[in-house]
């Protein structure tokens, strides 16, 4: 009999541990959504909650998109300028336009609301969604393309100068293209996370009256929690980013995540 | 021309300047105003006042406690197993390396999940409560308790803590552990001398950003039993005061406070590990 050598096998049984936890909250719920009232296996719990909730998960989804593009439009020009130009207060407005990364969801969405209704006397509608989202994820994308355009080197830049472009060209044909795959890990986070976002849009929901996907849930769970069709509604949320997750991994890979915020 | 090159990184900024300005920085500055004002509301001047901070640290003081008590055990727990997590993922872990670092993904994509899955989890019938009946001790001891929301709370910001310990320990050279092994120290020592005084600013980083997210969570809180009196956290208060009381003041008082307390954690933590912001 070969002699185990603990030394190698102990490192992946603690990590495998360590992602069955992680994996706990998500199969626990997902089995509650096949499971019937009768107790046998089903997928009728899909079906009842189909007509409610796809148009919710759409909104979100719809949500999402903007807020990815919204970010890509904001994002770009404002890490380009930080990576190739030096400039007074880079310090400074780099911090301004990440800090909202870390300032809890709860109290950002309640600066949002009162400053909107007393201070701009503007009644929040889908468009408070919008600028609370790309405000929010303004910060993962921006240090995606910062990473992006740190990795890129300049002599592409310079060559395609030499060569008799103009700078709006180089930076169309040349740049762009280049570190679309350095960015791609910003539009993936910033797609999933937006979608997936709760506390800003259920405070947002009360004025607004708009409920995204995630709410619903939530209100689900404190109104009808024992209800396996909630368990179906939070389960096809977890599965749909799992599964954007998974393609893009499968894709682009790992390696752009790294030197994100996240990984 | 000199002139407009100065000018042309700003220009590039403005767009991105213009939405954080309006809707970060402004809506700030006005919710800190807002915070030390009694009465605000769409119709009347507000007065200006120190008694929401007052009654913060008075009336609240029990739900501030149950916030840091939480955070804290969670941001502790989450150092322990997240430790080694990271040594074997830096070191030792070689094939389906990318498997456990996507899984890592799925704690971050939102708290509300992991709150109806360990929900679930402690149900009466569900698989956990199975094993504890078993044991003797009633399922919904745990349920709606402050070990069930520090279980998820610490599941939820594992990865943050991971990625803190990870960059602190993928800066140590492993020619150090290979030294002390060579003078001829067994594993425990050779972690107490060389591994845990070089990966300190790790721990600590990893700590604290962990507590900052901790202490913005909602929907744990609150759905594994933040409802219960004397249970209750500051971002539930926060919802119940501002948008059911309507007691906009004491809402922003309560907000801010819970801003300084993450947001600054979460910046002594980047400052101690020289981390990747900036």
């Amino acid at each position: 009999m070969k002699k185990i050598d603990w030394n190698s096998v102990i490192p992946y049984l603690y990590v495998s541990l360590i992602s069955v936890i992680i994996l706990v909250p998500f199969s626990v719920t997902f089995y509650r959504s096949l499971i019937s009232p009768q107790g046998t296996l089903t997928l009728s719990n899909y079906l009842r909650m189909a007509g409610i909730f796809w148009p919710k998960v759409w909104l979100s989804a719809y949500l999402a998109l903007i807020t990815v593009v919204l970010d890509l439009i904001l994002a770009i020009p404002a890490a380009y300028a930080i990576v190739r130009y030096n400039f007074k207060g880079k310090k400074l407005i780099l911090t301004l336009l990440t800090a909202v990364w870390y300032v809890p969801g709860i109290s950002y969405a309640l600066a949002l609301i009162l400053s909107f209704y007393m201070l701009y006397k503007f009644c929040l509608s889908i468009w408070g969604f919008i600028f609370t989202y790309t405000t929010g994820f303004l910060p993962i994308m921006l240090l995606s393309c910062i990473v992006a355009f740190k990795q890129l080197e300049t002599s592409y830049e310079e060559a395609s100068l030499c060569l008799g472009a103009n700078k709006l060209k180089t930076f169309i044909y040349v740049v762009l293209p280049l570190i679309g795959p350095g960015i791609s890990s910003g539009i993936l986070l910033a797609f999933v996370l937006s979608f997936n976002e709760f506390i800003t849009a259920f405070l947002l929901a009360a004025p607004t009256g708009i409920e995204t996907a995630p709410v619903k849930v939530f209100d689900d769970i404190a109104h009808a929690g024992m209800h396996s069709f909630v368990a179906a509604e939070a389960s096809i949320l977890q599965i749909i980013s799992i599964v954007i997750c998974f393609i893009y991994l499968k894709v682009i890979g790992s390696r752009y995540l790294r030197g994100t915020v996240l990984i | 021309m000199g002139y407009l090159r100065k000018i042309i990184p700003y220009l590039f900024l403005m767009p991105a300047l213009t939405f954080s300005i309006l809707f970060f920085a402004i809506p700030f500055v006005y919710l800190v105003f807002v915070s030390f004002t009694e009465r605000s509301s769409f119709f009347f001047k507000p007065i200006i006042t120190l008694d929401n901070y007052i009654k913060v640290f008075t009336s609240y003081r029990i739900d501030f406690r149950n916030t840091l008590m939480l955070a804290g055990i969670a941001a502790t727990i989450d150092v322990i197993i997240g430790y080694p997590y990271a040594y074997f993922m830096i070191r030792k872990i070689r094939r389906f390396g990318d498997l456990f670092r996507s899984l890592l993904l799925i704690p971050l994509m939102s708290e509300l999940y992991i709150a109806y899955g360990f929900w679930w989890l402690f149900l009466p019938g569900g698989p956990l409560a199975f094993l504890l009946e078993s044991l003797g001790i009633s399922p919904f001891a745990i349920l709606y308790s402050p070990l069930a929301a520090t279980l998820a709370l610490a599941v939820y910001t594992l990865p943050f803590t991971v990625l803190q310990e990870g960059i602190s320990l993928s800066q140590i050279d492993p020619v150090y552990e290979e030294a002390a092994n060579c003078l001829g120290s067994n594993p425990l020592k050779r972690f107490v001398y060389v591994l845990l005084p070089l990966s300190l600013p790790g721990i600590i980083s990893g700590w604290l950003i962990s507590f900052g997210w901790n202490v913005g969570a909602y929907a744990i809180p609150f759905l594994m039993g933040g409802v219960t009196i004397g249970q209750r956290v500051l971002s539930v208060q926060i919802r119940a005061v501002g948008l059911l009381m309507m007691n906009f003041g004491l809402a922003a008082a309560l907000a801010v406070i819970l801003v300084v307390l993450s947001t600054s954690l979460t910046y002594i933590s980047f400052k101690v590990s020289r981390g990747m912001m900036v």
